[in-house]
């Protein structure tokens, strides 16, 4: 906290006004996004624009759960929150079980070029997806395509995990650096093996790192929408962000749809930042700045 | 430790040196480090390299019935020759690097105008942190869908529905068509033009900016919250002046925290391929929306891909500098 000398009362009233400055930018296109969803078609495209949810409705929500065939819209929202959920579940396991595994040998191991090694992890993930999305796309279809990944969730997990690899090495090397190598060595001259030190000792210290690199690469997993764009164009495998590019029609743009669908898809990854954005933000700055 | 040492200067001959590495302790640190070298050789580099394959060549892709086939005859660089000889190829490196540096720009300014705002005392300070970061964890197409609906070009977009209940405008203003901007100072407005500007991108920066700057602004603050309080003290009984005070204490003690943010953010400009796709299709064409549309619309993978390498490249150059700056504040 910077101590500054007290503000006169001018002073208090620009920092309040740059507060609500700030909230105002923040908070209106929430606010808009709730009442669209709110909305009959009507009331989304008339001018001027109500700014209450008129003429009020339930059923943009009512009809991502109802009316379930196949192809229709419910059908696709459920399809592509489960397949949101397994595939952003799955990408964070395999991160956090593999990434971590890699990022504590990194830290330890006197290997010759380990420095170089975290480097190209991290480099991987500056690649942009749209760099490489034009071979997954083509070995998949050609070599690949006896192993029939094309249009499936698995296929997802396998490229969303290699897309956030590279952070979450860095982040949790950064962590187990910080940790004293006595505390393990004192463990294993009591006679515990390197890989039990590891997980009753240093794993536990470092929770903190584990939950924001896992909840960070849930967010990415969650987020994704250019591969299924182009390896996942069938409903089934469909998850939330193309779901919602897929309610924009050809003719029509049935914005209160889109915005209801928009909040649905949006509730898991803020009630995240809201609970859990404390830990993001200590392990964003922690492995950061130590590693 | 000192032993190991002295062992390793006698440099064993390869055979031992291999055995030793697969013996001990050090089976379980390559075993542990195995399933990550696999994805990255896997999932990266190997899709890099036949990138790199597919752009040397005259390549079509045939798929049938789920089964494909790639045809590839080898023409060397005549993809990438063809590309730097077409105006739109450099429109759209322009266009790239218009949006990177406009909203690197922004971020290190407003962002951190943002974080310094928070980190006084306020009422209400601690509910107001947790409001602000919100838009960061909306997803990037619902973040798209809005900012098509606000920036919506008839009179029912919620920009337009503001200004004309304000009179600040008369008709409604087209705001996602790559129109120049201000067209009443000719030298102005074709210099920015030359430069990438136009007024759809500009809407599109701050449609990102509104879901990035949190994310931003919260890293700084807390790195400001790492800087202790005594410094400033100290600063003000030497006199210094609030300006001085902020760029000799705070931004060199935030700097790595800059750091971070600075990679956090050229990882997802250099993707910025969603919000741009989603609200213009293949209307504003950034390089990673122009290699998209080469393959997947057009058919032609050589142009595509020698275009998507360009951008892996244009990422690895940015990249080496970040980290090389990110290890000498490491090490």
């Amino acid at each position: 906290m910077i101590a500054r000398p007290r503000r006169g009362r001018w002073g208090r009233l620009g920092l309040y006004a740059l507060v609500i400055l700030m909230l105002a930018w923040t908070l209106a296109p929430i606010y808009f996004l709730l009442i669209t969803s709110l909305k009959a078609y009507v009331g989304t495209i008339s001018f001027p624009l109500s700014w209450l949810p008129r003429p009020f409705t339930w059923h943009n929500y009512a009809m991502m759960f109802s009316q379930y065939s196949v192809n229709s819209v419910s059908y696709r929202f459920l399809h592509a929150l489960r397949n949101s959920l397994i595939a952003s579940t799955a990408t964070t396991l395999a991160n956090l079980i593999f990434g971590s595994a890699a990022a504590y040998v990194l830290a330890r191991a006197r290997i010759r070029g380990k420095n170089a090694i975290t480097m190209a992890f991290l480099a991987s993930n500056l690649l942009p997806t749209v760099a490489l999305i034009i071979p997954f796309y083509v070995l998949t279809v050609t070599y690949l395509s006896a192993l029939h990944l094309y249009d499936t969730n698995l296929l997802l997990i396998i490229l969303y995990t290699s897309f956030s690899l590279g952070l979450v090495i860095w982040i949790m090397r950064g962590y187990f650096e910080s940790l004293p190598v006595d505390l393990e060595e004192s463990a294993r001259v009591d006679g515990a093996t390197r890989i039990s030190a590891l997980l009753r000792i240093i794993m536990p210290l470092s929770t903190p790192g584990l939950l924001a690199t896992g909840l960070l690469t849930f967010l990415t997993a969650w987020d994704n929408f250019i591969l299924p764009l182009v390896l996942g164009p069938d409903p089934s495998a469909y998850n939330l962000p193309f779901f919602i590019y897929s309610l924009n029609g050809q003719y029509l743009h049935m914005n209160n749809q889109i915005a209801a669908g928009g909040v649905l898809a949006a509730v898991p990854p803020v009630l995240i930042v809201v609970f859990f954005g404390r830990y993001i933000v200590s392990g964003l700055t922690a492995g950061g700045v130590k590693g | 430790m000192a032993v190991e040492r002295v062992a390793s200067l006698g440099r064993p001959k390869l055979g031992h040196r291999i055995f030793r590495a697969l013996s001990g302790e050090y089976f379980w640190f390559y075993l542990l480090l195995l399933p990550s070298v696999v994805i990255l050789l896997g999932v990266v580099i190997i899709p890099m390299l036949y990138a790199l394959k597919m752009s040397l060549g005259n390549t079509s892709v045939v798929v049938i019935g789920g089964h494909g086939s790639v045809q590839s005859t080898f023409v060397g660089l005549a993809n990438y020759v063809a590309l730097m000889q077409n105006p739109a190829f450099w429109q759209a490196l322009r266009e790239t690097l218009y949006f990177w540096v406009v909203s690197i720009g922004l971020e290190l300014t407003v962002g951190i105008g943002m974080a310094l705002v928070l980190n006084q005392k306020f009422w209400g300070q601690k509910v107001v942190r947790v409001l602000v970061f919100i838009p960061w964890a909306v997803p990037t197409v619902v973040n798209a869908m809005l900012w098509g609906m606000i920036l919506n070009g008839n009179d029912y977009g919620v920009l337009n529905d503001l200004l004309l209940r304000l009179h600040w405008i008369r008709t409604p203003v087209v705001w996602l068509t790559p129109t120049p901007v201000f067209q009443g100072v000719p030298w102005l407005s074709h210099s920015l033009g030359a430069l990438g500007s136009n007024l759809a991108m500009n809407a599109i920066i701050v449609g990102d900016e509104w879901k990035t700057l949190p994310i931003v602004a919260i890293l700084v603050l807390a790195g400001l919250q790492m800087v202790p309080a005594e410094y400033y003290e100290a600063a003000r009984v030497e006199g210094a002046s609030w300006v001085s005070q902020f760029f000799r204490i705070t931004l060199p003690l935030v700097g790595p925290i800059l750091t971070v943010v600075l990679i956090l953010r050229t990882m997802q400009l250099l993707r910025a391929f969603t919000l741009v796709y989603t609200l213009e299709g293949y209307g504003l064409p950034l390089l990673s929306i122009s290699a998209y549309q080469q393959a997947f619309s057009f058919g032609a993978f050589g142009p595509g891909s020698a275009t998507a390498f360009i951008i892996g490249m244009i990422a690895l150059v940015i990249a080496y500098f970040y980290i090389k700056r990110l290890y000498r504040e490491v090490l």
